[in-house]
């Protein structure tokens, strides 16, 4: 019976083709304007661990001039980022289960075989081995520095799938070496793809960008005393005793970004209560002079309040959804007219015994074929927009502009559920026809 | 106004349909205000003037690569020799540029010893800056060469004379803000004479609340990396930049670390701003096909459904301009319905996005505009079809089911 009442639609599509390739493409467009806001939308804001979602937190600890309160706001918050004294205090106390300082500097990066006109100014991110178990990160080769290079500051680098293509075309690089400024580091990892989206750890300006593509432990940044002073945002409520980079590591300046993992939520207290021990101990030395107010902050409440998250894309959200609401209108009135045409051919069916849930059945399927046909076009459509849009929104990550097969299958499903939701209005106006008057007037 | 009553009568018997459509121009009035208020609003972010002379100038991000002792003489000499290159207005150097996303903000106080009245950006620089810049003096005098000092960080700290924009001055001293020259501003605490005003200097960061304050101190800065604003002609030719490229690799040590356009950071600064502007508009074009589509179609419908009446009436004498008068006159009343909808429902969207999103309400003139708009659109769409029900032969029409 189905099969036959399949045959049937195709054959009703057919004949009224004009109007039904009309139907799908408008359905279409509106499936594909409000996929395309909403995938974006989704990618930005989408929680970036949703493993430790609540045992990942940033540390905050109130470190500020005695005179004023930070960036002097009406209610006290403490800066986002530690000094780097506190960053090393608090990784030696080794009260975590993971501990994972965000630095990093510039410098130009090169081959040791590669003369100096080859070298590239890169990003460097200094991080801890834990960055990479903690945030999930999957290796191709190799794996995460070993803990004694995290506490000796061994020169060596973890490089991203890109970089280790620049560099040694792809191969399994361990072991090789390269230059950073003066420095030889030795590879010890490569990271297999991956995208932090959004790249919560960091600066949130730069949330949406990819990751750095060169790691290199912090303690070696520190040893070194790499710095650059125009990467990253830095504060100092005093300033460093001299112009040395070792005085700038000894000083009240902040500006490393420090995460911890916990074990599990419930250590959360017990991490902050080790935090203001930690204060209180270091007020007895002469520091921390301001009311005590640290905080751990998990990364959707960092991204939150830095406002990462540009209302844009939702307002286009809601925009694309009452255009979807407006395509369906339209679809509907000309499913309406499609069956308005066959009012004569209901009455027949319904004169010759055809029950009127034998009528909706065959209709909905006439119906839904239009939704999944729909659906389907608006899928291509989707993925034509959504590569539009990473050429156009160049500021984006172009991760940021791909589906996930949930996503996809969500596609088809609100194509079809919407399109039998406004396509019933019509199916049941049509099977409503009085049988006698129309073969009358056949 | 004849047909006005039959009009009515003719919807209420067939309000299911008369209800669809209405709803759908309200529907599209609402998005169509609501896209094009937030394009034009992105449209005149972009295109607000950072005060520079834009399309001339270029910068070079680059180290001082000699002992700290040596930097101001190794300064001093490549200002000189960059300012000798052939087709260079004006070179200087600065703490930073406008719009890049990295930059120096300071307070400002009118008073010593008090909580800060607002914030400004910053700009340290020589006293060629504002000239290499191209910002415009509008009150008071530039710096002169005498009162430029060099330091190693944070210049605002023995700065004694600073320049502000106008809109800095303005925020501080409303609209006698010419007098802001020869006072004193405490800027981050530290006392400094003002001895000019420029028209608009954007600072670092375009988002910011307070972007178009501005606060130029002359003196320069030697540490880490120093920025070469080069100011040339007419654009900016690849000569220039060659040639200055190539005097600061003869300095041994010497890393260049970025070399920029000032159309290209303006452009980077905008990117979110101008790809949401761009779909935006894409949204609204969509937004009239699908709309002049939907139209169209139901009023082919509406029209196809009363053939007969079209051929009585034919037949009874109406001629063929009082048929495609009759369904001119029904789409008007219908979208007016529709408009009138659409202009509660615009004005609720536009409430609501503007206490969530922090933006500003949609003007009474758009919904003018829009509503005419609609109506045009409405005409164009029901024009055609109701000319061919007109062209229809009374008897072919009335034979028709």
């Amino acid at each position: 019976m189905v099969i036959y009442y399949i045959k049937l639609a195709c054959l009703s599509l057919w004949q009224t083709r004009s109007l039904s390739i009309l139907a799908i493409l408008i359905i279409a467009v509106g499936i594909s304007a409000t996929m395309t806001t909403y995938t974006i939308n989704y990618m930005m804001t989408k929680d970036p661990l949703p493993s430790k979602s609540d045992r990942v937190f940033l540390v905050r600890l109130n470190n500020w001039s005695p005179e004023a309160a930070y960036r002097n706001r009406a209610q006290e918050r403490p800066p986002t980022y530690l000094s780097v004294q506190d960053t090393v205090n608090l990784i030696k106390q080794n009260k975590a289960q993971g501990h994972i300082p965000i630095a990093g500097f510039k410098d130009m990066l090169k081959l040791p075989e590669q003369g100096a006109i080859d070298a590239e100014m890169t990003f460097v991110r200094a991080t801890s081995r834990d960055f990479f178990s903690s945030f999930e990160v999957p290796f191709l080769y190799g794996s995460e520095w070993p803990q004694s290079v995290d506490e000796n500051g061994e020169q060596v680098v973890v490089l991203s799938k890109k970089m280790n293509q620049t560099l040694f075309a792809g191969e399994n690089s361990i072991g090789r070496s390269l230059m950073l400024g003066d420095h030889q580091f030795k590879v010890v990892g490569v990271l297999d793809d991956w995208f932090a989206l959004p790249r919560f750890y960091g600066d949130s300006m730069r949330a949406f960008k990819a990751p750095r593509d060169i790691f290199v432990p912090f303690q070696t940044q520190i040893n070194l005393e790499l710095w650059t002073s125009n990467l990253q945002s830095y504060e100092c409520w005093k300033e460093p005793e001299n112009t040395t980079v070792a005085a700038l590591w000894a000083s009240e300046c902040v500006w490393v970004f420090f995460w911890v993992e916990l074990s599990d939520k419930a250590q959360k207290p017990e991490y902050l209560a080790f935090l203001n021990a930690y204060v209180q101990e270091q007020q007895a030395l002469g520091r921390f002079q301001r009311p005590i107010i640290n905080e751990l902050q998990t990364a959707a409440e960092y991204m939150q309040e830095r406002r990462a998250y540009s209302s844009d894309s939702k307002i286009a959200v809601w925009l694309a959804g009452c255009f979807l609401v407006l395509c369906l209108l339209n679809a509907m009135s000309i499913i309406m007219t499609k069956f308005q045409g066959k009012a004569a051919e209901v009455a027949l069916r319904r004169a010759v015994g055809a029950s009127s849930f034998d009528l909706v059945q065959q209709y909905t399927l006439e119906t839904s074929i239009i939704g999944v046909l729909g659906g389907v076009l608006g899928l291509i459509m989707t993925h034509i927009c959504l590569y539009v849009s990473s050429q156009l929104y160049t500021h984006l990550s172009k991760d940021i502009m791909s589906m996930s097969v949930e996503l996809m299958l969500a596609t088809v499903i609100l194509s079809v559920v919407s399109s039998l939701l406004f396509g019933l209005f019509p199916i049941i106006r049509a099977i409503g026809v009085q049988p006698a008057k129309q073969l009358k007037s056949l | 106004m004849k047909d006005f009553l039959p009009i009515l009568k003719s919807l209420k018997s067939n309000y299911i349909a008369a209800l669809l459509f209405i709803t759908q121009v309200a529907i599209t009035f609402t998005i169509l205000v609501n896209a094009i208020f937030l394009a034009l609003e992105k449209r005149e972010v972009i295109s607000r003037p950072s005060g520079l002379d834009e399309h001339n100038i270029f910068y070079v991000a680059t180290n001082l690569p000699v002992k700290d002792a040596e930097k101001k003489a190794l300064l001093e000499q490549d200002l000189l020799r960059l300012n000798a290159i052939n087709g260079v207005t004006s070179a200087a150097v600065s703490t930073g540029l406008p719009l890049t996303g990295w930059g120096r903000l300071v307070e400002v106080a009118t008073k010593p010893d008090t909580k800060y009245d607002t914030f400004s950006g910053y700009y340290g620089g020589d006293a060629q800056l504002v000239k290499s810049f191209g910002v415009e003096l509008i009150a008071g005098r530039h710096f002169k060469k005498e009162e430029e000092l060099t330091a190693r960080v944070d210049g605002y700290k023995i700065a004694s004379e600073a320049m502000v924009t106008k809109a800095l001055a303005k925020s501080l001293f409303d609209e006698s803000w010419e007098q802001i020259v020869g006072q004193t501003l405490y800027i981050n605490n530290k006392p400094q004479r003002i001895v000019g005003v420029v028209k608009t200097l954007q600072s670092a960061w375009p988002s910011w609340v307070v972007v178009e304050h501005g606060v130029i101190s002359a003196v320069k800065e030697t540490d880490g990396i120093v920025n070469f604003v080069i100011r040339t002609e007419s654009g900016v030719p690849t000569s220039v930049v060659d040639q200055t490229l190539s005097y600061l690799m003869e300095t041994h040590g010497r890393k260049i670390d970025k070399v920029e356009m000032f159309t290209d950071v303006k452009a980077r600064a905008y990117s979110a701003e101008n790809a949401a502007s761009k779909t935006l508009l894409g949204v609204i074009a969509g937004l009239l096909l699908v709309t002049t589509l939907g139209i169209y179609g139901q009023s082919r419908y509406g029209i196809v459904k009363r053939f007969k009446l079209i051929g009585i009436r034919r037949a009874m004498g109406a001629s063929k301009g009082e048929i495609i008068r009759y369904f001119m006159l029904e789409n008007v009343i219908l979208t007016c319905l529709g408009v009138i909808l659409g202009i509660i429902s615009a004005i609720v969207l536009s409430v609501a996005f503007s206490n969530v999103f922090e933006l500003g309400t949609v003007p009474m003139s758009y919904m003018i505009y829009g509503s005419v708009c609609t109506l045009l659109l409405g005409q164009v769409a029901v024009f055609y079809p109701a000319f061919r029900a007109a062209q229809l032969p009374p008897a072919v029409a009335t034979r028709i089911v």
